[in-house]
């Protein structure tokens, strides 16, 4: 049986190291000069069972890394991070598709990525093919597919898993108005299936609607926790400071 | 052994990357698979003629020598320049997903690996018409070369990858290094010629002349000699040790380079 506790525990620096062969050209841009970019710091952070986590904050404040170090993507440069039960990931949706290989075989494969058993797709293959609504256009090679239908294939294939922890990162679906409701529904019940979601966004409303914690990150720290509404009202309060504008 | 608990996990879909590149491999050509056996007899024919022609030795008796060594040496070419852009060609799927990063060399060179399969049974359907009597159980000994070529070039396909990211300009200096040590192996001459011109240290110093021996030898008929078995075993211990020491002390930092 699958567990399902997320303990996250002492998560420390990690840097990125951006040695580039053309530095000299590059002498007046500080920030690669330096060669290394401090992404996260001494992030502590523990979830469990039920946790419903938002992270928002500016371009740049390191919610996307955060998510790929819980991923398993990044490797932290120091500190302990320690996961329980499996783990999803839902990023960019319209990469990782091989070309030329058809729709059927694009979903077996993502979902494959997603962590899924061979036996578990097959048992989806007709249910995710009937949501994306992309019909006879699986039987070709994704390189003809519009965007839309990158979209839509990735989205079903990626809201068709059973992970016990979500992360999500802004996934906006795109396509039609009748899709995008469809889409709604189907993510939202994605996020009831889950033990655990991390879920980074833009959105005040979302952080509110979907989750039961929330932190605010800024320049790789977390600069408050709590509960949603009182760090989205921080949020925004510090952000129309910041603009002067007045708030609405 | 984290190594290979993360292949085992990631199995499924190294299975299905596999197969996806086999596929595409031939997806619009005529001939398809047909070329397995076609470009390596091409080389064997144009290169076996040249030597039958301008120097005199005995087509008959030379090709399938020259075919059985030159088999091996394109799966580890294939593996070593394939191997190079391992991680580079599947960044979106390293900077984007989970998938254990051991896989996308072992891609590279389980490919490679079918692909010599087809060529080795291609190079029996020749050989048996030219040559039924040598066939015997001795040739079942390349089940174990075959092994043990595997761990070599999938090791070098690991190295290959890892320095490859780090210093783009391994690739072309690597392909550059092996074409020299293709005329320095036993591959389209005899290690003979080497001993009677006292050139011997060139081929006994060469860790492919082992190498070669271990699988050429089988798909002759004949008996590799111990001494080749020893000494190629060892070689793909120690480079899979290297690769292993890469995976584990490197491994995801390579995100931050792709």
């Amino acid at each position: 049986m699958k567990d399902i506790n997320l303990k996250y525990e002492i998560f420390n620096d990690r840097s990125i190291k951006d040695i580039l062969l053309f530095r000299n050209k590059r002498k007046d841009n500080d920030l690669l000069k330096s060669k290394t970019i401090h992404a996260l710091k001494n992030i502590n952070m523990e979830l469990c069972d039920g946790d419903r986590l938002a992270v928002i904050g500016h371009n740049g404040a390191g919610k996307s890394s955060l998510l790929k170090v819980i991923a398993g993507i990044y490797p932290p440069a120091s500190g302990t991070l320690e996961v329980e039960g499996r783990i999803a990931s839902l990023f960019e949706l319209a990469t990782g598709f091989e070309m030329e290989a058809t729709g059927w075989e694009n979903i077996k494969l993502r979902g494959l990525m997603l962590g899924e058993t061979p036996k578990q797709m097959e048992e989806k293959m007709e249910e995710i093919a009937e949501f994306s609504e992309l019909g006879d256009h699986l039987n070709i090679p994704v390189k003809y597919y519009s965007s839309g239908m990158f979209i839509r294939l990735a989205f079903s294939v990626s809201t068709a898993i059973e992970p016990d922890i979500l992360l999500l990162d802004e996934v906006v679906a795109a396509g039609d108005a009748r899709f995008l409701k469809k889409a709604q529904k189907r993510m939202n019940d994605l996020v009831d299936r889950v033990k655990i979601l991390v879920f980074v966004t833009h959105s005040m409303q979302s952080a509110i609607d979907f989750c039961n914690k929330c932190i605010w990150m800024e320049n790789g720290e977390i600069k408050m926790e709590g509960h949603p509404q009182e760090v989205t009202k921080a949020y925004l309060a510090n952000s129309n400071e910041k603009t002067g504008l007045t708030e609405q | 052994m984290e190594y290979f608990k993360n292949i085992y996990k990631a199995r499924y879909i190294l299975i299905s990357l596999v197969i996806q590149d086999l596929k595409n491999k031939y997806r619009y050509s005529f001939l398809g698979v047909i070329w397995n056996f076609l470009s390596p007899l091409g080389l064997v024919v144009i290169l076996g003629s040249v030597y039958s022609i301008v120097f005199n030795v005995p087509a008959v008796e030379f090709i399938p020598y020259l075919f059985s060594g030159l088999l091996p040496w394109i799966y580890f070419t294939s593996c070593a320049d394939g191997g190079a852009f391992a991680f580079l060609s599947s960044q979106g799927y390293i900077k984007q997903t989970q998938v254990p990063i051991e896989i996308f060399p072992l891609r590279v060179s389980l490919v490679n690996l079918v692909n010599l399969l087809i060529s080795i049974l291609a190079f029996h359907l020749f050989y048996f018409c030219l040559s039924p009597g040598s066939y015997s159980w001795k040739m079942l000994l390349i089940v174990p070369a075959l092994f043990i070529w595997f761990v070599f070039c999938s090791s070098w396909a690991t190295i290959s990858a890892f320095i490859n990211l780090y210093l783009r300009d391994f690739q072309p200096f690597q392909f550059l290094i092996f074409q020299g040590v293709f005329y320095l192996s036993p591959i389209i001459y005899k290690a003979e010629m080497l001993r009677m011109h006292d050139y011997e240290l060139i081929y006994l110093l060469n860790p492919f002349y082992y190498l070669l021996e271990i699988i050429r030898q089988p798909l002759l008929g004949k008996l590799p000699s111990l001494e080749s078995w020893g000494i190629s075993a060892i070689i793909s211990i120690i480079l899979f040790q290297i690769s292993y020491y890469l995976m584990r002390n490197i491994g995801r930092k390579i995100t931050f380079k792709l």
